[in-house]
C-alpha cells in the first residue's frame, strides 16, 4: 500500500479500511515516521485475535534501544488478525511499514473514529511542524 | 517510579515539564518493562533488595550508590517528539557536569564497542550496565550512565542512572569513584545538572514539592502498577 491510501491518527498509529464479505475491516500499522524516531526496535508485544479495541487506547507495547512506547488503536472494533510473524521480523517495520509491516486487521464496530484521522498529506505536516 | 509516572501524567495535564533528581532509602532492582521478574535470580548479589519494575524498557538497575534523574516532558513542548536529540543532549550534559569535577567519560559511539567473550558487556545482559548501547555514557570502558524513555501518547519521560560508587548488590560493576578516583559531591553534581538541563533545554526551574493532585496520581499509580506485586511479576 502506498501511504497516499492510509489513514493516520496522531499517535503515529496507519489504517486502511477495505470492504470484506459484507463488514469493514481495518488493516492497522505503525507509521515509518514512528519507526524512524524509535530506532532500533527490539520488542514489540501484540494482543490475541478476539480482543476488542477502541479508538485512542492501546492495544500493544513496542520498545526500542532507548525507548518503549504504547500502540494506540485508531479504530473501534474486534481483532480478526494479527501478524504474529511480526515480533520475530521486526526489522520489517523498518523496510515495509505499510505493507508486510501491517500489525492488525480490525472488523470494525463504528466508523465514527474514522474522522478523527489525518490522510498521509495533513499527517506528514502534523510530524514536520513536531 | 510511581512519583515519575505520576509526574508525567501530571505534567501533560498542566503543560510544564518536572525534573526530578533523586536517590532511593534502600538499595533497589528495577527490572526493565519487559523483562521477566525470574530473570533476578540470575543475580544473586541483588537477591535481596526490594524490587521494583519500570515503565521504561531496558536491562535491570541496582539502585544504591547512585543517582537516578527523570525529565518529564509534556506534549506541548517541542522536546517530547525529539527523543533521540533529547536523549544525548541529556547524556552530553551530564558529561559536561562529570568534567566539572575531572572526570573524563564520553558516549558509547557504536553498538557492542566493548562486547566480550564471556558474556559481559551483551546486549542481552541481565544488568542495564552491562549493556553498551550508542549514546551510553562510560569512563574508559566502565558504563557509568545509561537512561531509557518511556511515552505516553505525546509525551515523554526520560530517566536514568549515573552510578557514583560500586554497590555490594552489584559488584561487578565499577561506579564513577572506582574507575576516575573521583568521588562526586552528590548535592553539588545535582546542582550543576539542574542548571546544565535548565539552560540547554530552555526551562525555567523553580523547585517544588509535589502537589496534592501528584500526591493523589501517585497512590493511584502505585496501587495499580509499582506497588502492585501482581504488576511486577507480570513477566
Amino acid at each position: 500500500m502506498s501511504p497516499e491510501e492510509l489513514l493516520f491518527a496522531e499517535t503515529h498509529e496507519w489504517a486502511h479500511v477495505a470492504d470484506q464479505g459484507g463488514d469493514k475491516i481495518a488493516t492497522i500499522g505503525l507509521s515509518a515516521h514512528a519507526i524512524e524516531a524509535l530506532t532500533d526496535l527490539v520488542y514489540m508485544e501484540l494482543p490475541e485475535v478476539g480482543t476488542a479495541v477502541s479508538a485512542a487506547h492501546s492495544f500493544g507495547e513496542v520498545e526500542s534501544v532507548k525507548a518503549t512506547s504504547d500502540l494506540y488503536s485508531p479504530v473501534d472494533g474486534e481483532i480478526i488478525e494479527v501478524n504474529t510473524s511480526l515480533p520475530d521480523n521486526l526489522e520489517v517495520l523498518g523496510t515495509d511499514p505499510y505493507g508486510e509491516g501491517w500489525i492488525l486487521k480490525v472488523k470494525l464496530a463504528s466508523e465514527t473514529a474514522l474522522e478523527n484521522l489525518h490522510d498521509h498529506a495533513a499527517y506528514e505536516k502534523m510530524c514536520e511542524e513536531g | 517510579m510511581a512519583v515519575d509516572q505520576a509526574l508525567l501524567i501530571s505534567a501533560d495535564q498542566s503543560g510544564d515539564s518536572t525534573l526530578r533528581l533523586y536517590s532511593w532509602s534502600t538499595p533497589t532492582l528495577s527490572l526493565g518493562y519487559f523483562q521477566s521478574y525470574d530473570d533476578r535470580k540470575r543475580h544473586e548479589p541483588s537477591l535481596n533488595c526490594a524490587v521494583v519494575r519500570r515503565a521504561s524498557g531496558g536491562g535491570a538497575i541496582v539502585h544504591d550508590r547512585e543517582i537516578t534523574y527523570s525529565l518529564c516532558i509534556p506534549s506541548v513542548n517541542r522536546w517530547s517528539t525529539r527523543n533521540c536529540e533529547l536523549y544525548k543532549l541529556v547524556h552530553q550534559e551530564i558529561i559536561a557536569v562529570l568534567a566539572g569535577f575531572g572526570i573524563d567519560s564520553r558516549l558509547v559511539e557504536k553498538s557492542r564497542e566493548f562486547e566480550s567473550k564471556d558474556g559481559a558487556d551483551h546486549p542481552k545482559a541481565f544488568l542495564c550496565f552491562q549493556r553498551r548501547t550508542p549514546g551510553d555514557i562510560i569512563v574508559g570502558k566502565h558504563k557509568i550512565g545509561g537512561s531509557a524513555q518511556r511515552r505516553l501518547k505525546n509525551s515523554l519521560i526520560q530517566h536514568g542512572s549515573i552510578l557514583l560508587a560500586r554497590s555490594n548488590c552489584a559488584p561487578e560493576l565499577p561506579g564513577i569513584l572506582e574507575v576516575s578516583e573521583f568521588e562526586v559531591a552528590r548535592q553539588e553534581f545535582c546542582r550543576e545538572l539542574a542548571i546544565r538541563f535548565s539552560d540547554k533545554l530552555d526551562f525555567r526551574l523553580e523547585p517544588s514539592k509535589l502537589s496534592d493532585e501528584e500526591k493523589r496520581l501517585c497512590d493511584e499509580v502505585k496501587s495499580a502498577q509499582f506497588g502492585n506485586r501482581e504488576w511486577t511479576k507480570k513477566r
